[in-house]
């Protein structure tokens, strides 16, 4: 007995309103990366904080400008990807789900370093 | 995501009245929009409405998650103003201890936590330990800075000497204490500290934590020192004798000073001014004493206190608290003149106290729960 397999194919569904969805949510996420790492750079500034991923570390170390480079770069390649994809629905629940993450993140560190001052 | 966002007016040609059914239309034409709801056209501002919601809810479980640790993971005191100053109850069920005030700044250590309040706002900060560090040892603080010791683990070869600016609000680590054997003692920028930095050779140290400069090596052997200006002071046992150097130059200030012959309690010292404390196991041996570090005459501030713990000396105001009928006494008296008097008369044992300006500060417990007081003097 021989598996059968089935390829699903995710539909193209083109739609203009998504595409505006899209790209606010991708212009938000380049936004809250760079904050990102600006409250990050400030929390270990202040010594109140380590960078706990080992690559962020490694550019981090080399100075904020490599660092924002390297971060805007990745970020900026998978914002572009995702574009490239706006037909696919999943592609804006995956923009919007990373834009999600990313306010979570960025409003957490806000509250800490305030909560520093 | 719904997709009904999409503007889908479905406008097919009409087939023929004899034409075959037309096929279901596919992308790219626009699809329908889904039962008999009228189709909408593309807008910017429904797209940035998404948006904003897709963004405030990340802000608030963000919001939540920083809540969430603040009441279950850190736990700092809960902090409420009283008609004579502030009272901070520990929800860590840790051990508070190595309080230290100097005007509105107040540190102390919450189990490993070494947490800072500015009296004048009510802030709470959470200082340390920092990232991989488990165990501190009791802070010190200035008019502007504070300092203590972190390690990975008790016995440590290897503590840190941390710093936390509270102008700037950063915190940096000073370098590598060896192994802690004293407590710190700040004035101004001078911390100072015995610790042995090579095995078994305790040394009292001393730097300039503003600088980064290296550690000054004051002297060696053991001791809890204590600094006022450049002048520090410490007691080789914990029965005496004093010895003082001054920084820079380390010169050599005899310090002639009569001690009872009990364990000493605390060592206070202000300008060139040392006050101590020193109580045998008997009842009613404790005693506060005070002596000028250049000459002056030994003043003898309390005696026949049961149970002392302190002293504290600001320069104005020696405070300690003894054991009275019920509870404990917090105690202060004005140096120069006049007698001791009672600043409160508390339901809990007192086992740390401290003064600056016209406020005293003191720890207080009840079975497991630990208590910071913190009360205006009387004019």
């Amino acid at each position: 007995m021989s598996p059968t397999f089935r390829v699903r194919h995710t539909p193209k569904r083109p739609s203009e309103a998504r595409d505006r969805l899209l790209l606010l949510l991708l212009v938000e996420l380049l936004v809250l990366n760079v904050a990102d790492l600006a409250l990050t750079r400030y929390a270990m500034w202040l010594g109140f904080a380590t960078e706990s991923n080992g690559v962020m570390d490694y550019f981090l170390r080399a100075g904020t400008l490599p660092a924002l480079l390297f971060k805007v770069g990745v970020v900026s390649l998978g914002a572009l990807l995702l574009w490239r994809l706006r037909v696919y629905v999943v592609a804006t629940v995956a923009a919007a789900l990373m834009a999600f993450v990313f306010a979570a993140v960025v409003a957490y560190q806000v509250f800490w370093v305030v909560s520093l001052r | 995501m719904r997709d009904d966002l999409t503007p889908q007016p479905s406008t097919p040609a009409a087939p023929g009245r004899d034409a075959p059914p037309a096929p279901p239309q596919v992308a790219p034409g626009p699809a329908t929009a889904g039962g008999d709801r009228p189709a909408r056209r593309p807008s910017w501002l429904r797209a940035a409405i998404w948006s904003l919601v897709v963004l405030a809810a990340g802000t608030v479980l963000g919001g939540a998650g920083y809540r969430l640790e603040r009441s279950y993971l850190i736990k700092l005191p809960e902090a409420t103003r009283t008609a004579g100053g502030w009272r901070l109850t520990a929800r860590s069920g840790q051990e508070l201890s190595g309080l230290g005030l100097n005007g509105s700044r107040l540190i102390w250590q919450d189990g490993a936590s070494i947490e800072y309040m500015d009296t004048a706002d009510g802030d709470l900060i959470l200082l340390g330990p920092g990232a991989g560090m488990r165990v501190t040892w009791d802070p010190a603080v200035s008019d502007r800075y504070a300092v203590w010791f972190e390690a990975e683990r008790q016995m440590s070869v290897a503590a840190e000497l941390v710093v936390y600016d509270t102008v700037t609000g950063r915190r940096w680590s000073d370098g590598d204490v060896g192994s802690v054997r004293s407590f710190p003692a700040l004035s101004g920028s001078l911390a100072v500290w015995c610790s042995a930095v090579k095995l078994g050779q305790p040394r009292i140290l001393g730097s300039y934590v503003a600088g980064g400069e290296q550690f000054i090596p004051v002297a060696d052997g053991d001791g809890a020192p204590v600094v006022s200006g450049g002048l520090v002071v410490w007691a080789q046992t914990w029965t005496g004798p004093f010895k003082a150097r001054e920084i820079p130059g380390l010169a050599a200030v005899p310090v002639s000073a009569s001690l009872t012959g009990g364990k000493l309690t605390g060592l206070a010292l202000s300008g060139r001014t040392l006050v101590w404390g020193q109580e045998s196991s008997a009842a009613g041996s404790g005693v506060v004493a005070a002596v000028d570090v250049d000459g002056g005459g030994q003043q003898t501030v309390a005696s026949g206190i049961t149970g002392l713990s302190g002293p504290s000396y600001d320069g104005r105001t020696v405070v300690w608290s003894e054991t009275a009928a019920a509870g404990s006494r917090v105690m202060a008296r004005r140096s120069g003149s006049g007698d001791a008097f009672v600043v409160a008369a508390v339901d809990a044992a007192v086992t740390e106290v401290a003064v600056s300006g016209g406020t005293v500060a003191w720890i207080q417990h009840t079975g497991g729960s630990y208590e910071i007081v913190l009360k205006g003097l009387p004019r």
